[in-house]
């Protein structure tokens, strides 16, 4: 159009007015991203940059390329703890999956209905997330302890004293029970995600449905879960992001190796001992492996949340 | 006081061009109307006479200050926005004394201004109550009164009575008039309502895709559109615009839109040829095409014709009726006591003094005059 | 048809009660028996674990507070956890007003910069925090913590408080440009007054976390009187794990705080813990 013909009176006093809103949201910006680059997004990448080198002590200076890695994936020493970790923080996630969000929806489904006392439903689900993961984790490792614990007292005062175990000391039982105490802790998370998602279906559609005549289990799966698919992919990520990260309740309630036996050792935990702690048999702190470890696990929550990403993209596609 | 000049003012956002070569001038205590359609940059052209909005290009000057570079702060104006922006947070006596707080104005002064611009809004009851608890008129008085009290040279209103309701509205628009013969102060008033603006403006400024179509009084833009877009933004109902095909009749020119021809002066038959074009549009406004009867004074070789009712619309004073011809549907008004019935085949005439002639191309006005 | 409505719904609700009462006593039970146990002596305890004290004793809280210096641990736990959510709702907000004014590449880039850190959990870079504050002579410090914290806490406040300020009416803040107010004054007497109820929001989701963090305070194995409250009932835990009462009475301690802030406001609390997954 005809913006050529205007005269060129921009460029010499225009930039004054447009370089002072500039540097005031420069000057409001700097603060937060200083802090939030030197402690957070550099100390990471420079994790990352630290898996290529080797050293004693504090700063490994060694430059190695892949040989962190290599040792990571082949030497006996490392991959064994570090296969059985991955494993195991899997099978964490797994049972949080099972459990933790499955009860979550079927909270929230519940609560979505209009009855009096929901809110004090909604308070107490929520109440362990509110909670120290620590305090939960000395809690539970108090009323599962065989000997006085009060679950198997429980479990004999009603006739049920077969039944009693030493719940954290069996090799095959203590992951999952410490998942299970996890997902007790959390479960009001995604409560209350499934629940706000379900809020935001308009009543109508549910009206029209039952008009219809479907059934409250047919309206359920063909109609709120679709609609929920959004939040089940926020849900899900979230868990993955948490679970791939949790340390503290196994240090409450396996100790830093993850008893008995490496039983529950996951990936958090297994970092700690490498990298800052010092594994069994080196029993000296290796930065350089642990560096390699902790760049393995940001892989697989980078792609987590690609999968994450592509999937909910996807759908917003296709509507 | 101040005088206000944008000279080649541009405006892109990206590859979106907002405001494309605007100049325009108004004079010191003006009261000037800017109108266009919704999306056409008047908003735009508003935010950039306050500095909220860099100016790609060109050159604005309040009073004898080139103010292209100044923050909005140091322009002294004053601005209503569409939505009144009035601080949620703040009671009214707080929004209206903000302004004043910010240029450090004592209290004492603070309060007589405060005071006296909530006399003359009539809002001295409501200084304690915030925005949420306010109706949309008493709203707009806040905003006003936020205005008011600073006594800027220069204000801008955007689209100002739009989230009024319609008798509001009315009240309204004499009431900002009245106020602003009182101010003194130079005003760009800004709407995309055509009626409004033909009642309000001294002259008004007429905007499409971002640039100037006319600047000239209501009636002048009413009566000698620039252009078949000014021709059919202002006016209500809006003016039928036919398709036409320059023909030789005889001796004569004429326009030709398939269901009867248009004569034309030998002189416009003369200019119309002399584009070398030969696709017009004729314009008429609805009041101009007229029931066919002995009332009717005009000369006997206006262009006459037959036509089927096909809508009736009583607009009160009048009638507003859709006549086909055939080829054409066309817009007209007759007076309420026509005893006009839907299907009614009429006889109706135009009156060739009001009419219009466009290029097809340019839009442009190029007759009859 | 209101009548048979009614008559319908009466056995699913008790259904929903019955589900719903079998897990609050999931959740409640073990409360229950930290609360209790931790005023019973050691001996109660094993006789009837469930039941309300006969005899109330305080010896825990009292071992727990003057003998396990928990008392230096909270004014480290309270010193840390506020002045760290001070400092990201400050830094937070301003950076926020920032980027909801700012329209640009670059500061879209800045935002995603903020944005990705929701989803990289910090400690995948302890190795060189670890050595960022030895560097410092930060090592064993308290201090330590308060910078890791306040850039653990920036993503989830720069993404709540850029997603509400954009939410408010802009024309708000060019009003206030016209009436003459600086950016800095609009920022104080404007954004401030009105995100009041996203900094709520983000001031529960942060306190959480830093309260309870027990990653890095081990990791720095902070000196003594430097420790934080979460550190300090690990230390107690390993110490005493046979004396209940004292054990509880500490478990208790740290947990009661936070119980007793999310009691008086549950509704905030649920909203903000809620609130980055749902705005995602
Ligand atoms: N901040 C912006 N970024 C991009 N485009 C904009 C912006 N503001 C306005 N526009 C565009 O500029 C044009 C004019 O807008 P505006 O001045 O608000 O129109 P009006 O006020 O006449 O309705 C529109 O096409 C609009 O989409
Ligand atoms: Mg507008």
């Amino acid at each position: 159009m005809s913006h050529s013909a205007a005269p060129h009176h921009k460029t010499s006093g225009l930039g004054s007015e447009a370089a002072r809103r500039l540097r005031v949201w420069v000057l409001f910006l700097i603060p937060a991203l200083l802090i939030y680059a030197v402690f957070m997004a550099f100390p990471l990448f420079n994790s990352m940059r630290l898996s290529f080198y080797t050293g004693q002590g504090l700063t490994p200076d060694h430059f190695v390329g892949l040989e962190n890695y290599r040792e990571l994936f082949t030497n006996p020493i490392w991959r064994d703890p570090f296969t059985n970790a991955f494993k195991n923080t899997c099978i964490f996630h797994l049972i949080h999956m099972a459990v933790q969000n499955t009860l979550g929806l079927l909270f929230a489904t519940l609560l979505a209905t209009p009855f009096r006392g929901r809110n004090i439903y909604r308070t107490i689900i929520f109440t362990p997330a509110t909670l120290s993961v620590l305090v939960t984790g000395f809690l539970w490792t108090l009323i599962l302890n065989p000997r006085w614990g009060m679950l198997n007292q429980m479990l004999e005062a009603v006739g049920l004293g077969a039944w009693a175990k030493p719940w954290l000391g069996d090799p095959d039982l203590a992951l999952i029970v410490i998942a299970l105490v996890s997902s007790w802790q959390w479960v009001g998370l995604p409560t209350m995600m499934f629940l706000a998602g379900l809020m935001t279906i308009p009543d109508e559609l549910i009206e029209a449905a039952r008009v219809d005549g479907a059934s409250a289990w047919r309206i359920f799966w063909q109609i709120k879960l679709p609609l929920l698919k959004p939040v089940i992919g926020i849900v899900w990520i979230l868990t993955f992001v948490g679970n791939f990260n949790a340390f503290d309740v196994v240090f409450a309630m396996a100790g830093t190796r993850g008893e008995p036996g490496y039983a529950a050792d996951l990936l958090a935990t297994f970092f700690y001992r490498t990298a800052i702690a010092g594994e069994h048999p080196v029993a000296r702190p290796d930065m350089g492996i642990g560096a390699a470890v902790a760049t393995c696990t940001f892989l697989t929550l980078l792609a987590g949340v690609s999968v994450w990403l592509i999937l909910s993209r996807r759908r917003n596609g296709q509507t | 006081m101040a005088e206000v000049v944008l000279k080649n003012v541009c405006k892109r956002f990206g590859d979106v061009v907002a405001v494309d070569d605007v100049n325009l001038t108004i004079a010191d205590r003006e009261f000037v109307v800017i109108v266009g359609p919704s999306g056409c940059g008047k908003t735009t052209i508003l935010r950039m006479v306050a500095g909220l909005e860099e100016i790609t290009g060109g050159e604005i000057r309040i009073g004898d200050r080139m103010v292209n570079d100044l923050a909005p702060k140091d322009r002294n104006i004053a601005m209503v926005f569409q939505s009144y922006a009035l601080y949620p947070h703040m009671n009214v006596f707080n929004n209206i004394a903000y302004g004043l707080k910010m240029r450090k104005i004592p209290k004492p002064e603070r309060e007589s201004l405060i005071s006296k611009a909530a006399t003359i809004l009539n809002i001295e009851n409501l200084m304690h109550r915030k925005p949420g608890q306010l109706s949309g008129g008493q709203r707009q008085r806040v905003a006003l009164g936020r205005a008011i009290v600073r006594d800027p040279d220069v204000f801008l209103f955007d689209e100002p009575l739009s989230n009024l309701d319609a008798k509001l509205r009315l009240q309204t628009r004499t009431e900002l008039k009245k106020l602003h013969e009182r101010l003194q102060a130079t005003a760009i008033y800004v709407t995309h309502d055509q009626v409004e603006a033909m009642t309000m403006g001294n002259r008004i400024v007429v905007v499409n895709k971002g640039a100037i179509q006319q600047v000239g009084s209501p009636l002048t833009v009413y009566r000698h559109p620039a252009n078949q877009f000014v021709a059919g933004f202002i006016g209500s109902p809006a003016m039928n615009f036919i398709p036409c095909r320059l023909r030789r009749k005889m001796d004569a020119t004429v326009l030709d839109n398939g269901d009867f021809s248009i004569p034309l002066a030998p002189a416009l038959g003369k200019r119309l040829q002399a584009t070398g074009e030969n696709e017009f549009i004729f314009g008429i406004r609805p009041e101009d095409i007229m029931e066919n009867n002995h009332n009717t004074q005009l000369p006997v070789d206006y262009p006459s014709f037959k036509a089927g009712v096909h809508v009736i619309e009583p607009l009160g004073k009048e009638i507003s009726i859709d006549i086909n011809t055939g080829e054409h549907t066309m817009t007209a008004l007759v007076s309420s006591d026509s005893k006009l019935r839907l299907n009614d085949t009429i006889e109706m005439v135009l009156n060739m003094d009001k009419s219009r002639i466009f290029r097809t191309t340019t839009g442009e006005t190029i007759g009859p005059d | 048809m209101g009548l048979k409505k009614h008559n319908g719904k009466r056995p699913s609700v008790l259904a929903i009660h019955l589900i719903l009462i079998s897990w609050s006593l999931v959740v409640l039970f073990p409360l229950w028996t930290m609360l209790v146990n931790s005023i019973k002596p050691k001996r109660e305890i094993f006789r009837h674990p469930f039941g309300i004290p006969d005899e109330i004793t305080f010896e825990g809280y009292r071992h727990a507070w003057t003998g396990a210096n928990f008392d230096i641990y909270f004014r480290n736990s309270i010193f840390v956890t506020v002045v760290s959510l001070l400092l990201i709702l400050v830094l937070g907000s301003l950076a926020a007003y920032a980027m909801a004014n700012w329209r640009s590449r670059t500061s879209n880039l800045v935002y995603l910069f903020f944005i990705a850190g929701l989803m990289v959990p910090i400690r995948l870079g302890t190795i060189n925090i670890f050595q960022m504050i030895i560097a410092m002579g930060l090592a064993g410090s308290i201090f330590s913590l308060i910078p890791i914290y306040v850039a653990m806490g920036l993503p989830i406040a720069t993404f709540v408080l850029t997603t509400f300020i954009r939410e408010l009416p802009h024309e708000i803040f060019d009003a206030a440009r016209v009436d003459g107010a600086s950016e800095w004054r609009i920022y104080w007497t404007i954004i401030l007054p009105l995100v009041r109820p996203a900094l709520a929001t983000v001031a529960i989701f942060d306190l959480i976390p830093i309260w309870n963090d027990i990653w890095f305070p081990l990791i720095f194995n902070l000196a003594d009187n430097h420790r934080t409250v979460a550190i300090g009932v690990s230390l107690l835990f390993g110490q005493y794990q046979t004396n209940w009462t004292r054990v509880l009475s500490a478990l208790s301690l740290s947990a009661v705080p936070i119980l007793i802030l999310y009691l008086l406001m549950s509704k905030q609390f649920i909203k903000g813990l809620t609130a980055g997954a749902v705005k995602g």
